[in-house]
C-alpha cells in the first residue's frame, strides 16, 4: 500500500473510534445499563494506536514525496484488483440469503457452479459433477445425523420420495 | 516427579483406546493433505473440522485436531522438497536445503531427514510439556485478577513485537488487537448481564460465536485472497521429478543422524522455548533454528546446497513449537498461538475450560492428552507420513483449485450453520470474512485479532475484578510484584521492538515477506 492509503485507513480508524466515543458507547453501552469503563479503555487504545499509525503514515508520505519518481520508499504491498474477491463476496452473500427460500441443495448447486467459474474453472463437466454431488452428500450426511439444513423444493422432493 | 509418572500411567489407561489412535491417524492424514496444499494451512484444516467436533468424545476430538496440526507441520516439508513450494510458511526454511538435495537425486534422504527431525523435535517438546506443565499450573493457581490481566496484556504485546519490518506494522498489529478486543465486547456484559453493541438484535446477545469468528477470519478471508491469485499458481520449472534417485542406506541414515545430532538437540530446545512464548509461532522458530545451525557450522558447510543440518534444524524447531505452544494454554488457559486458540475452542466445545483448574480436576484428560501427543509423532510419522508421500505428490500435481476453493467455502458455511443452526450467524460470518480480507489487504495481521478476541473476555473479567477489589484504583496493578513485572516486560518488549524497527535490524535471518501471515 502507498502512504496515501495508509493515511486514509488511519483516518477511518480515528473516525470510528470518535464515533464509538460519542455515539456508540453512550447509546449501545451506557443506555443499556452496562459499565462504560472497559469499552472506553479499549477505544482509547484504538485511538492512540491509530494516531501513532497516522503519525508514521505522515512520515512515510513525506518520504515518498521526497523520493518522488521512485515512490516506493514506504510501500507495504497490496493494491491488487479486488474484482474476483468482490464477486465471491456477492455470490456467497446471495447464496446465504437465498438458502432459506431455495433450500440448501439448489442454492448450493447454483453457488458452486458460479463460484467455480469465478475461480477460473474451464471444465463445465467437472464443475457440474461437483455442484451436484457435494450438496447431496452433505444433505444426506446431515439427514443421517438427524440435523436439518435449510429446506426448499429439492429437499421436499427427497422427503417425499424417501418418506 | 513420581506423581507425574502416576498421572501419566492413569492418562495412558484412560486415553489409549483404538478410537483415539484412529483419530490421530485420521487427523494426521487430513493434516498432511491440508499442509501440502499451498494456501491451506494445517490451522485452516483444524478450523474447518472444529465445528464438527461437537458430537465427538473429548479426547477423540482433541487427538483429531492435534493429528491435523502435527501432520500439517510435517507436510509442508514434502512440497518444499519436491517442488520448492512450501505447503506451510514454516517449511520455507526447510526448502532452502531440502530442494537442492532433491535436485541432486537425494529425495528419499531429504524427506527422511525432515521426518525424523520432526519426530525428534516433537518428542523433546512433548516431554518438556509433560514435565513443566504441572509445576507451572500450580503457580498459575496462585495468580489473582491483576496478575492474570497483566499476563494477558504481556501475551498480546509479545505477539505484536515480532510482526513486520516497520513501526507501521507494530501499530497495525496493535490496532488488530484492539479490534479483536472490541469484537469480544459485543453481547451481554459478562459481569452485569446488560447488553452491549447489540443494536437491538437478539441473536447478538450471546456475542459473536467463537468458532464462526475463527473460520471467517482465517478460512473465508483466505478464499478471498486466493480468488485474487486465480491463474497465477503454477508449478513452473519445479517438475517434481529428477532423472536419477539415489537410494538412502542405513549406514547413511546413521551417519546423518550423528552429523545432525547437535543441531537437532539445540533446535528442539530453541523451538520448544520459542513455542512456549505466546505468539512467536513455528515460522519464526524454523528460521531462527536454521540461522543458528548455519551460524554454528564450519565455513565449508553446504548450507543452501543440500546440507542435512539445513533440513534437520528448521524441521526439529518448527515441530517442537507444536507441543510447547500448548504450555500457556494448559497451565494458564491462555492460547499462545492460533493453533492453540483452535484447541481452546475444541476444549470449550466439549464443556471444559483449559487452565490450571482443568489439570487439577481432570488430570486423566490432560495426562491422557500428553500420552496421545507423545505417540502422535511416532504414529503419524512412521504409519502415515512415509506411505503418504507419493499420495501428496499426486494430490499436489492434480488438484483442481477452481473447484477446491468453492468447496472450502461450502464446508465453512455448513460448519458455521451446524454450530447453532442459525441462518443469522451466516450473515455475520460473511461480514467477518470480508472484514478479515480487508484487514489482510491493509497489511493487518489476523492471528493477533483472533488471540485478542479469545482473550478479551478473560482480560475484561480480570481487569474489572481487580478494579472492584481495589475500589477502582489502578494502583492494584502496580502493587503486585508479578503484575508489575509483567507490565514492565510488556512495555519493554514494545519499546525494544519499536527501537529495533526504527534502527533496522541487520544480520538477522528474516522470514521472507511472502510467508508472513
Amino acid at each position: 500500500m502507498n502512504a496515501r492509503s495508509e493515511l486514509s485507513i488511519a483516518g477511518v480508524l480515528i473516525g470510528f473510534s470518535l464515533l464509538n466515543y460519542f455515539y456508540l458507547i453512550p447509546t449501545q453501552v451506557v443506555a443499556e445499563g452496562s459499565s462504560p469503563v472497559y469499552p472506553m479503555l479499549v477505544n482509547t487504545m484504538l485511538l492512540c494506536f491509530s494516531l501513532a499509525y497516522m503519525g508514521d503514515g505522515i512520515r512515510c508520505w513525506r518520504q515518498q514525496k521526497k523520493a518522488e519518481g521512485e515512490g516506493q520508499a514506504c510501500s507495504t504491498g497490496g493494491g491488487k484488483v479486488m474484482m474476483r474477491p468482490l464477486a465471491m463476496l456477492v455470490v456467497t452473500g446471495a447464496w446465504v440469503l437465498s438458502m432459506e427460500y431455495l433450500g440448501f441443495i439448489i442454492s448450493t448447486f447454483v453457488f458452486l457452479i458460479i463460484a467455480s467459474r469465478i475461480f477460473g474453472s474451464k471444465s463445465w463437466s467437472k464443475a457440474l459433477i461437483m455442484s451436484v454431488a457435494m450438496p447431496l452428500i452433505i444433505y444426506f450426511v446431515f439427514r443421517v445425523l438427524n440435523a436439518l439444513l435449510p429446506e426448499g423444493p429439492a429437499e421436499e422432493l427427497i422427503n417425499l420420495i424417501l418418506g | 516427579m513420581g506423581e507425574i509418572f502416576n498421572h501419566l500411567w492413569d492418562g495412558a489407561v484412560y486415553a489409549l483406546s483404538a478410537w483415539n489412535i484412529l483419530a490421530i491417524i485420521i487427523g494426521y492424514i487430513i493434516g498432511i493433505i491440508a499442509g501440502a496444499i499451498p494456501g491451506v494451512m494445517a490451522v485452516t484444516a483444524m478450523v474447518l473440522i472444529l465445528p464438527y467436533t461437537f458430537t465427538l468424545e473429548p479426547l477423540f476430538a482433541i487427538s483429531l485436531l492435534m493429528g491435523i496440526y502435527k501432520g500439517g507441520a510435517y507436510a509442508g516439508s514434502i512440497t518444499a522438497t519436491l517442488f520448492n513450494i512450501p505447503g506451510t510458511p514454516e517449511a520455507a526454511a526447510t526448502a532452502l536445503d531440502s530442494y537442492p538435495m532433491f535436485k541432486q537425486g537425494m529425495q528419499k534422504r531429504s524427506l527422511e531427514i525432515a521426518l525424523w527431525a520432526s519426530v525428534f523435535g516433537g518428542t523433546v517438546s512433548n516431554l518438556l510439556l509433560v514435565f513443566t506443565a504441572p509445576p507451572l499450573a500450580e503457580v498459575a493457581l496462585r495468580l489473582g485478577p491483576p496478575e492474570i490481566a497483566a499476563l494477558i496484556l504481556f501475551s498480546l504485546t509479545a505477539v505484536i513485537t515480532l510482526l513486520g519490518d516497520s513501526r507501521m506494522d507494530i501499530w497495525k498489529g496493535f490496532i488488530s488487537i484492539t479490534l479483536g478486543l472490541m469484537l469480544a465486547t459485543v453481547g451481554l456484559d459478562n459481569m452485569s448481564a446488560s447488553r452491549r453493541y447489540v443494536f437491538g438484535i437478539e441473536d447478538l446477545d450471546n456475542g459473536v460465536p467463537f468458532v464462526l469468528t475463527i473460520i471467517a477470519m482465517l478460512a473465508l478471508s483466505e478464499v478471498f485472497i486466493q480468488a485474487e491469485k486465480v491463474g497465477s499458481f503454477t508449478l513452473g520449472d519445479a517438475a517434481g521429478a529428477v532423472s536419477r534417485i539415489i537410494p538412502y542406506t542405513w549406514k547413511q541414515r546413521w551417519k546423518d543422524l550423528k552429523f545432525c545430532l547437535k543441531d537437532l538437540i539445540r533446535s528442539s530446545f530453541v523451538g520448544s522455548l520459542l513455542g512456549a512464548l505466546p505468539g512467536i509461532g513455528a515460522t519464526t522458530a524454523a528460521f531462527v533454528c536454521y540461522g543458528e545451525a548455519r551460524r554454528s557450522a564450519k565455513k565449508d558447510a553446504r548450507f543452501g546446497n543440500g546440507d542435512p543440518r539445513g533440513i534437520a534444524a528448521p524441521e526439529a524447531g518448527n515441530n517442537a513449537v507444536a507441543a510447547s505452544s500448548l504450555i500457556p494454554l494448559i497451565t494458564l488457559g491462555i492460547p499462545g498461538s492460533v493453533a492453540a486458540a483452535v484447541m481452546y475452542g475444541a476444549f470449550m466445545i466439549q464443556g471444559m475450560i483449559p487452565g490450571p483448574m482443568l489439570m487439577m480436576e481432570h488430570p486423566e484428560i490432560i495426562y491422557g492428552l500428553f500420552v496421545l501427543l507423545i505417540i502422535t509423532d511416532f504414529l503419524g510419522a512412521f504409519v502415515v507420513a512415509l506411505p503418504f508421500i507419493s499420495v501428496v505428490q499426486k494430490i499436489f500435481k492434480n488438484l483442481n483449485y477452481s473447484l477446491f476453493f468453492p468447496g472450502v467455502v461450502v464446508c465453512c458455511v455448513v460448519g458455521v450453520y451446524a454450530e447453532e443452526f442459525n441462518v443469522f450467524n451466516l450473515r455475520i460470518f460473511l461480514m467477518l470474512g470480508f472484514v478479515g480480507y480487508i484487514m489482510r489487504k491493509m497489511g493487518m495481521s489476523i492471528p493477533p485479532f483472533i488471540l485478542a478476541f479469545i482473550l478479551g473476555p478473560i482480560l475484561e473479567r480480570n481487569t474489572r475484578t481487580a478494579l472492584l477489589l481495589s475500589n477502582d484504583s489502578p494502583m492494584i496493578f502496580v502493587q503486585s510484584p508479578i503484575a508489575l513485572g509483567l507490565l514492565i516486560l510488556a512495555v519493554a518488549a514494545l519499546g525494544w521492538s519499536l527501537w529495533r524497527k526504527t534502527r533496522g535490524a541487520k544480520g538477522v535471518l528474516e522470514v521472507p515477506e511472502e510467508f508472513k501471515h
